[in-house]
């Protein structure tokens, strides 16, 4: 199905979980483009795993900005776990694209880990036991257990986007927005992130990542989100994927699905 | 030249005294801050705010006021002015920089050539003067030392998660852009705190180079920031000596003590480095 409508249509998806993630209504943007989405609404289940999809500049980083509370939003309003998020900022995660922060900076995986951590810790206080015990059971959720005392700067791109899901799980964050993890690394690290990203949807843990991957979302995701400013559609995959859908998001490039495969027929 | 006149006699000396002092003061402590103004890619900002010290001074002279507090108040409010104008994104942090270096820096100058007849005390503030150090000084570099210290004690984690990862604080409802220009302050207060030592045009080397010498063979930041604390007053006392037994400018031979560190530092790592490949 497609639902552009700001009807305040509540998708709870499948199962009877509560959703984890509610946005209403939502409009933002920057100063330069002060409505870079427009009038977004949909509604994630716990433990949901989906890709959101759309043409770059069409305001996927911009949504998970104003979810993750980087951005402010001027209408609209978002919750997790029917909590206001301004006010419940720690239970979100977010893993920047890769080349968001300089790697070459004096640090172990777990003090990356343990930034996680500062809001729990405190002001003028310093890590403690609980703390500690945090960080290593986030390392050993993402498979890093035994590279805590590793340099960042000597990680591969698979093991950085591990460290900052890490780091997500280890602010306690139980939803997770991934900008782009598959965009600078290669297939091995891809099916690294995939695994971690499978076990996590174990734990209930709900995962929305930004990706241009159409192949990788219509197989390994729930439910898929086309957005270009507004939000086009949002269902699963064989839903989404239409001819008009894909019209609507890419413009004049047009998208064939055949035989379970996904097609971008770029038309320059 | 046996030790006691290599390294006892000079130290019979009261400037001499001062002088280790002020070295030990300066190189720890610009060792610390020196290495925030590394990781972050600082160092244009560190030898712009020097430079921007320099209206300050020159007003307090003329007006025979404390010349600290005069650098003090001009550093500050031009670390805050180019904080606010870089701040979410305004301007980009090298423009912004750029600008307000320019102008302040002028305006040094042009308050200065209105002075008819200024006398050394300016050109110390250019090029330092550590063996004029008074003990009034030496309190001042103590107490500035103790603030930027503990500052940076009370906000270490939060001060080190905001210079990797500026998105997580604001993500975690932190006051990352208030750390942001707390970082700025200390920096411009170590800076006018050390100015007497090398002087504007050589305080950058005071920030940049034990910090970097400490960055190659560190990997955690609180690691980090003992080495280049301790390179910091190394440079510093070696420096002085030198200056003595080779009759020059102590200022200039601090710093290229730190320069000549890292060299060596910097080799020795490109041959182990080296020398493991094979």
């Amino acid at each position: 199905m497609s639902q552009s409508a700001p009807s305040g249509v509540t998708q709870t998806g499948v199962g009877e979980t509560s959703p984890a993630l509610v946005v209403r209504g939502v409009s933002a943007g920057y100063s330069t483009a002060p409505r870079a989405i427009e009038d977004v609404t949909f509604s994630v289940s716990s433990g949901e795993r989906i890709a959101v999809l759309g043409p770059n500049g069409a305001g996927k980083s911009t949504l998970f900005k104003a979810i993750v509370g980087l951005i402010d939003f001027n209408a609209g309003e978002i919750s997790i776990h029917e909590r206001d998020c301004r006010t419940s900022h720690a239970l979100v995660g977010y893993v920047p694209q890769q080349n968001h922060v300089d790697w070459d900076f004096p640090a172990t995986v777990r003090d990356v880990v343990m930034m996680g951590r500062l809001r729990k810790i405190g002001w003028f206080h310093h890590p403690g036991r609980r703390d500690r015990a945090a960080v290593e059971a986030a390392l050993s959720r993402v498979g890093m257990a035994d590279k805590g005392k590793r340099a960042v700067v000597d990680l591969s791109g698979g093991e950085r986007q591990r460290v900052f899901i890490a780091r997500a799980l280890a602010q306690e964050a139980d939803v997770l927005l991934l900008d782009e993890p598959f965009s600078a690394v290669d297939a091995t690290a891809e099916r690294e992130i995939l695994d971690v990203l499978d076990r996590l949807r174990e734990q209930q843990v709900t995962i929305l990542i930004a990706t241009h991957d159409l192949n990788l979302a219509s197989t390994r995701f729930d439910r898929v989100m086309l957005i270009r400013r507004h939000l086009i559609a949002y269902g699963s995959a064989r839903e989404v994927f239409t001819a008009e859908n894909f019209a609507r998001a890419y413009g004049k490039q047009v998208g064939v699905f055949q035989d379970g495969a996904f097609f971008v027929i770029d038309e320059h | 030249m046996d030790l006691y006149t290599l390294l006892i006699e000079p130290m019979t000396y009261q400037f001499m005294q001062r002088g280790l002092l002020a070295a030990l003061l300066v190189g720890g402590i610009s060792g610390v801050i020196g290495c925030f103004v590394v990781v972050r890619g600082l160092s244009f900002f560190g030898d712009a705010l020097a430079h921007s010290i320099l209206p300050g001074v020159a007003l307090a002279y003329i007006a025979g006021a404390d010349l600290f507090v005069g650098g003090l108040i001009a550093g500050v409010g031009s670390a805050l002015g180019i904080g606010l104008l870089t701040s979410r994104g305004r301007l980009s942090e090298d423009t912004a920089i750029g600008v307000v270096f320019a102008g302040m820096f002028a305006l040094g100058i042009l308050i200065i050539s209105t002075v008819r007849s200024y006398s050394v005390d300016l050109s110390h503030i250019l090029f330092g003067h550590i063996l004029g150090v008074q003990d009034g000084d030496l309190l001042t570099m103590a107490l500035s030392g103790a603030v930027v210290l503990i500052a940076v004690f009370m906000f270490y984690k939060e001060l080190v998660a905001q210079s990797f990862d500026p998105g997580l604080l604001r993500a975690l409802r932190l006051p990352g852009e208030a750390l942001r220009l707390l970082l700025l302050v200390l920096i411009a207060l170590t800076i006018v705190a050390s100015l007497q030592t090398v002087g504007i045009a050589l305080m950058l080397a005071l920030l940049v180079t034990p910090a970097a010498t400490a960055r190659i063979f560190t990997h955690r930041m609180i690691t980090m920031i003992l080495a280049s604390s301790v390179l910091g007053m190394a440079s510093g006392v070696i420096g002085l000596y030198l200056s003595w037994h080779l009759n020059v400018a102590s200022g200039a031979a601090v710093v290229l003590t730190s320069t000549a560190i890292f060299i060596l530092v910097f080799s020795v790592n490109r041959v182990t480095t080296l020398v493991k490949m094979r």
